[in-house]
């Protein structure tokens, strides 16, 4: 029996299902519609139809699933009521919610309001205890009193209790005897410990995060049993079903429940894991990944075969610390609109047409212009070219829905269409730049690999905009999030602050807070059904300059560590602070805040076979149609391949247009596209190296 | 000159993007926890004129002062001016920053040896010597007091940072790494602006980013005049009283405005205002019209990009040596609660004449916590600085949001965990203040209660403004609790501060501070009764006020 790895990821729109077997070089695919009342029915109608393709349900040794459940529950207010503990006397820190305004326009706008509090006041007790600043005992707990709270909490219906006290991350003593009386106390109530979930200094994140994980967890759990229980049912019985979490690795879908934060970034880090494994194929460490959604743009810099992980994600106005790939957000995507700003000039997003009505062209109610009007306005996509002309685009509509705003600028419906796509392309090539600018990066060492249906559309463009040399575009763009599911390994953080300066850290206490973490991930791994021996460790510490608010995080390559180990990481850290933010102090001295470890855990993935060798383009060739240059405001003409016939080494010089079953790639004049042998558009931008 | 609407869109969303650049390297290597923690600063780019274009940052009044220290930059150095210098000034009089701890770093922009913009950015330094430790002393009667006045002078250029400027500027401040580590992180922002600025040149060419330039005050002026076009002409008179000046601590200060609305444009007169003070309550002419300009654009549309446009629509009547136009050598150190509150009084008057956009009062009195200890954890002298916020007041539409700060600010608080490691410094409690919020059909955000038990003896500068004389509720809404600063709750030695002072505390003593919450918006008595429980319940409100303010019994 051929033995299958099955990735299905959760999408707003289509729940998409990719299935690999080692033994057959054809992947097979299914698109459903999603189910957002109940996002497992959408995974099994999906499974359905792959084993309608002939794959047996006992064959499936892999199924990792990207979900979107958590972040639903969080941005949708869908979680259970939720109780909080917290030490006596720090009510306004939750209230306070670190007493910032998010962003210039709500720092002047005196209507401004916050997100809501996910454990009201109400449901939040004080507990007499507390610890000092160097993790020892300042005022014992009161259990007594902590029983009666616990007992009012439960009382008042709460489902899950978080509890956060200050400095808990140093001595987690009373949060530990904490969870022991709430489970004698309040049986059945989910508990969840900010010295469990997020052992780090600044108690804001940490208790923003605590409390997330309450108010989301059970809805995950519940999902994730009643997942498992109708997988076990249709005869999925492997015991590898995995969850892809935001730091971009996997977890057994048993301990899902444990972790829902992990879930949060779930959908977007699947595409970058297949950045990720396209940078390995490529044999470059550097690129940008660039996802172009519906309604929004996910772009996410690999620098050095890495992607960058962030402890500052904001979800709906939540904050969440729990480490999660840093993938930046833009308000553009497909179905973004266009309009005339309040100042006369045109403006595109962020709102956006959504799926419903969606794009003028799409033929379902919307009138409005959109980036994908846009596009076919233009010619960059064409009316038959979506779904292998399953789906026909109404350029007459998309032409149409320019007219209010080309009659207000007193320009043509095309000059309109081309001044979106002008501004849209600009908004984008911003935050390409920012994203790198971020990282320290100069964007001629990087690549740029779009994905999502219009994310090649725009790519070519955009690398010349930026100054980034080569556009690599996938095999399935729009599958991509999906085919990353199986291109990746289990993997956990863990994280535990405890500051204190490099030099005098006594190397004792270092391995010692190092030894725990490890143990920590060992224990975990049994948990998940592993051996010890698949673990692979990787240490890490998060340094800054004494004085500095941010630490950045620098690897600990010698464990156990010793005194002679320091000055090395030190060089890193400065090395690193002078990448970034252009200076470093290598006199000054280097404080430690936290100790990080990443574990991680083979599983078996999808290996990519390489496509066949082409050697005639006239087999690809499709015919020829008008583009619109919003560059130049002149029409081209451009020729147009089918990508499902060319083959490895094939050779087309820009301008041209590739389309195929899930997207569209747009190359400029100037450029040139090779496939090369995985089957990927490589294509040289032809900017000054 | 000109470009076409695309392309203007696509230059201004460049301008926007370097101004963003500037601001992540000023906050990405800063030293000092008040810039990285707080933020306290901002950075952008004005015209060849000091005109500001475009500035990022979560410190929005601070931007428009840039003009003045652009053209004090000009007047001393005028044709010297080259291409790589970078000039730094804080003396309120010359610089037109708020208060002296807050430096300006100014470099000129140069395209084909024309001088097009500059780059600027203004941070907050965590001490520049001065009476007290973070330099903004209550003691302080003349600017001198204040600390450190550097006029113009030329910090960096080509060949390298000027060590003189830099070993004087050391040789003044109680924690000379962070400021001098801060002053470099804002060489190196304006640098990048500077240089970001002349590669859009080259792309776009010189003579549209200029047209951009000035189309974008030009929209800016143009936005504002169409929303005052709407409002009724007519005018209003508003004021509000600070507690005192910190010298003589029997007179209030009062600030006063009469806005005028005429067609398209404003005037606001501040004649009504107390001449300047001995004290350091004065706010300079350049914050305050900045924090004016703010609040036009808070009653009529938030999303009107901020710059040098807005002060073309708005005339100003601000007779030299008030509150508000203080004249050399008064000191300004304690200038942020009066800006508060010429930002309230005048949100109130446009309030009137534009009712759709009016709202309850934010709580008066933010301000600030400077303690001074002779050695933090790490055993060095330092200085822990955190800003002291308030709520927004009711609007017709929701409460008050808690604790944030009222005006144009971006903060986070320092973390009650970052103060314990870095300070010897416990802190008590940071709680919700029950009933401190002005009850309304909408009311106030909830004030705060925030309690330090020194673990060593320190000097402590309380810089507030509001325990005498406090915000007041809108259409039948009521006013907050004034806030209050007690020392040694509790206990026989108990003593109410006043608002403006600076002690010097022993190792074991306590001090609360508690901070008003927003005003109230609308009768009370039409809150809807569940809304009410609920605040009950939360802790927001007591049954008493329940039952004493709203009407309701529960």
């Amino acid at each position: 029996m051929k033995r299958w790895l099955v990735g299905i990821d959760t999408g707003g729109t289509f729940t998409d299902l990719v299935a690999f077997s080692p033994d057959e070089p054809a992947l097979r695919l299914a698109k459903v519609p999603s189910v957002p009342e109940d996002p497992s029915t959408a995974v099994m109608a999906a499974l359905e139809d792959l084993f309608s393709q002939g794959v047996e349900p006992e064959a499936i040794q892999v199924l990792v699933h990207g979900t979107t459940v958590a972040t639903n529950a969080l941005l949708e207010n869908k979680g259970v009521p939720t109780g909080l503990l917290i030490t006596k006397g720090f009510r306004a820190i939750y209230e306070a919610r670190g007493w910032t305004r998010p962003d210039p326009v709500s720092l002047i706008d005196p209507f401004y309001s916050k997100a809501p509090l996910l454990a009201p006041q109400r449901l939040t007790a004080e507990v007499d205890e507390r610890m000092d600043f160097d993790g020892s005992v300042y005022k014992p707990l009161d259990e007594s009193q902590l029983r009666e709270s616990v007992r009012h909490l439960r009382d008042q219906g709460v489902e899950a209790i978080a509890v956060c006290y200050l400095f808990s991350f140093l001595n987690p003593e009373n949060e530990l005897r904490t969870a022991e009386i709430i489970a004698e106390e309040a049986p059945g109530v989910r508990v969840s410990l900010s010295s469990a979930i997020l052992p780090l200094i600044r108690e804001y994140p940490r208790l923003s995060t605590t409390v997330v994980d309450a108010y989301i967890g059970p809805v995950v759990e519940h999902y994730l049993l009643s997942l498992a229980g109708r997988l076990k049912e249709r005869g999925v019985k492997t015991p590898q079903v995995y969850l892809m979490q935001s730091n971009g690795g996997l977890m057994r879908i048993t301990v899902g429940a444990r972790f829902p934060n992990q879930t949060l970034l779930s959908g977007p880090a699947g595409g970058v894991v297949a950045g990720l494994r396209l940078a390995e194929r490529a044999g470059t460490g550097n690129l940008v990944t660039f996802d172009v959604g519906g309604t929004s743009t996910d772009i996410c810099v690999i620098a050095g075969g890495l992607a960058q992980q962030t402890s500052e994600g904001v979800l709906g106005g939540q904050h969440v610390g729990t480490p999660m790939l840093q993938v930046r957000t833009l308000g553009a995507g497909g179905g973004t609109l266009a309009y005339v700003g309040k100042d006369g000039l045109l403006k595109v997003g962020p709102a956006s047409a959504g799926a419903v009505p969606g794009p003028a062209c799409y033929g379902r109610g919307g009138e409005r212009p959109t980036i994908t009007d846009a596009n076919l306005v233009v010619g960059i996509l064409g009316a038959g070219s979506l779904l292998d002309g399953r789906m026909q685009l109404d350029l007459g509509a998309a032409t149409r829905s320019m007219e209010e705003i080309a009659q207000s600028l007193d320009l043509t419906p095309q000059d309109t269409a081309a001044g979106i796509l002008r501004i849209v392309n600009n908004h984008m090539a911003i935050d390409l730049r920012l994203a790198l600018q971020e990282r320290g990066q100069d964007p001629r060492r990087f690549s740029l690999v779009p994905f999502g249906g219009a994310g090649p559309m725009h790519a070519c463009w955009l690398a010349r905009a930026v100054g980034i040399p080569r556009v690599i575009v996938p095999g399935h763009p729009g599958l991509n999030s999906a085919l990353g599911l199986l291109q990746t390994e289990v993997k956990h953080t863990y994280v535990r602050s405890a500051p204190g300066i490099l030099d005098e850290f006594d190397v004792g206490k270092m391995n010692s807070l190092m030894e725990e973490l490890g143990k920590q991930a060992y224990a975990d791994a049994r948990e998940e059904g592993f051996q010890s021996e698949e673990v692979e460790l990787r240490y890490q510490l998060d340094i800054r300059y004494l004085h500095q608010g941010y630490e950045l995080i620098v690897d600990c390559p010698n464990v156990p560590v010793r005194q002679e180990h320091k000055a090395g990481i030190k060089q890193d850290f400065d090395t690193l602070h002078a990448t970034l933010y252009g200076q470093s102090a290598p006199d000054e001295p280097a404080e430690i805040v936290t100790f990080r470890l990443q574990a991680s855990i083979k599983v078996p993935q999808l290996t990519e076979q390489d496509i066949d060798r082409g050697g005639d383009i006239k087999r690809a060739f499709k015919g020829e149609r008008k583009v619109f240059d919003i560059d130049s405001g002149e029409n081209v003409t451009v020729a147009v391949y089918d990508r499902s016939l060319l083959g490895a080494g094939d050779s087309i010089a820009g301008p041209c247009v590739i389309e195929q079953f899930d997207s569209t790639t747009w190359v400029l004049e100037g450029q040139k596209l090779t496939v090369d042998a995985s089957g990927a558009l490589v294509i040289d931008t032809e900017v000054i190296k | 000159m000109s470009a076409d609407p695309i392309t203007t869109e696509v230059v201004i969303n460049r301008l926007r993007e370097t101004a963003a650049t500037m601001e992540h390297a000023l906050y990405h290597s800063g030293y000092s926890t008040i810039l990285r923690e707080s933020q306290d600063g901002t950075a952008g780019i004005t015209d060849a004129n000091g005109r500001v274009i475009v500035v990022s940052g979560g410190l929005q009044y601070h931007s428009l002062p840039y003009t003045t220290a652009v053209k004090s930059v000009l007047t001393r150095f005028g044709d010297k001016i080259r291409q790589g210098d970078c000039y730094v000034l804080n003396d309120p009089y010359l610089a037109g920053n708020p208060h002296v701890p807050d430096m300006m770093v100014i470099t000129p922009v140069f395209v084909d040896s024309e001088l097009i913009a500059f780059a600027v950015s203004l941070a907050h330094k965590a001490d520049l010597g001065g009476l007290v430790p973070g330099s903004s002393g209550a003691a302080a009667r003349e600017i001198y007091h204040d600390g450190l006045l550097l006029p113009p002078v030329l910090y960096s250029s080509e060949e390298g940072v000027n060590e003189a400027v830099e070993d004087i500027i050391r040789n003044n401040s109680r924690v000379p790494e962070a400021v001098v580590g801060d002053l470099r992180g804002q060489v190196g922002c304006t640098r990048l602006g500077a240089k970001r600025l002349v590669d859009l040149c080259g792309e776009y060419g010189t003579a549209t980013l200029t047209w951009v330039m000035a189309t974008l005050l030009e929209t800016t002026a143009a936005r504002l005049a169409t929303e005052l076009n709407d409002w009724p002409d007519g005018s209003a008179e508003v004021e509000g009283l600070l507690d005192h000046d910190g010298a003589d601590i029997d007179t209030p200060v009062r600030i006063h405005v009469k806005a005028t609305k005429t067609g398209d444009r404003l005037t606001l007169d501040f004649s009504g205002c107390s001449p300047q003070t001995l004290g350091p309550v004065n706010c300079c002419t350049p914050t305050a019209q900045a924090v004016c300009l703010l609040a036009a654009i808070a009653v009529s549309d938030p999303t009107i990009p901020i710059n040098s446009g807005l002060v073309d629509q708005v005339d100003f009547i601000i007779p030299p040596g008030l509150v508000v136009s203080p004249q050399h050598p008064a000191t300004v150190n304690h200038y942020f609660p009066t800006s508060h509150l010429i930002y309230s009084v005048v949100l109130a008057a446009l309030g009137q004449l534009n009712p759709t956009r009016a709202v309850a009062p934010s709580g008066l009195g933010t301000g600030a916590l400077a303690v001074g200890y002779p050695y933090s954890r790490m055993g060095k002298r330092a200085v822990q600085y955190e800003l002291l916020v308030t709520s927004l007041g009711g609007t017709s539409l929701e409460d008050g949001a808690s604790v944030v700060l009222p005006i144009n600010h971006f903060t986070p608080s320092t973390p009650v965990e970052v103060l314990e490691t870095e300070y010897p410094v416990r802190v008590s409690c940071f709680d919700i203040w029950c009933d401190s919020a002005g009850a309304g059909e909408q009311r106030g955000g909830i004030g705060f209660i925030r309690e330090y038990e020194f673990l060593s003896d320190c000097a402590v500068t309380v810089r507030t403004s509001n325990h005498t004389y406090g915000a007041w509720g809108l259409k039948g809404g009521k006013p907050p609790l004034h806030s209050r600063a007690i020392l040694d709750p509790g206990t026989p030695g108990e003593e109410e501060l006043g608002p403006l002072v600076t002690c010097h505390l022993m190792a074991g003593q306590v001090l609360r501070l508690q901070q008003s919450g927003g005003a109230g918006y609308g009768d009370p008595c039409l809150r809807a009764p569940e809304k009410v429980a609920q605040d009950v319940a939360d802790g927001y409100v007591s049954s008493r006020a329940a039952h004493e303010e709203y009407g309701k019994t529960l």
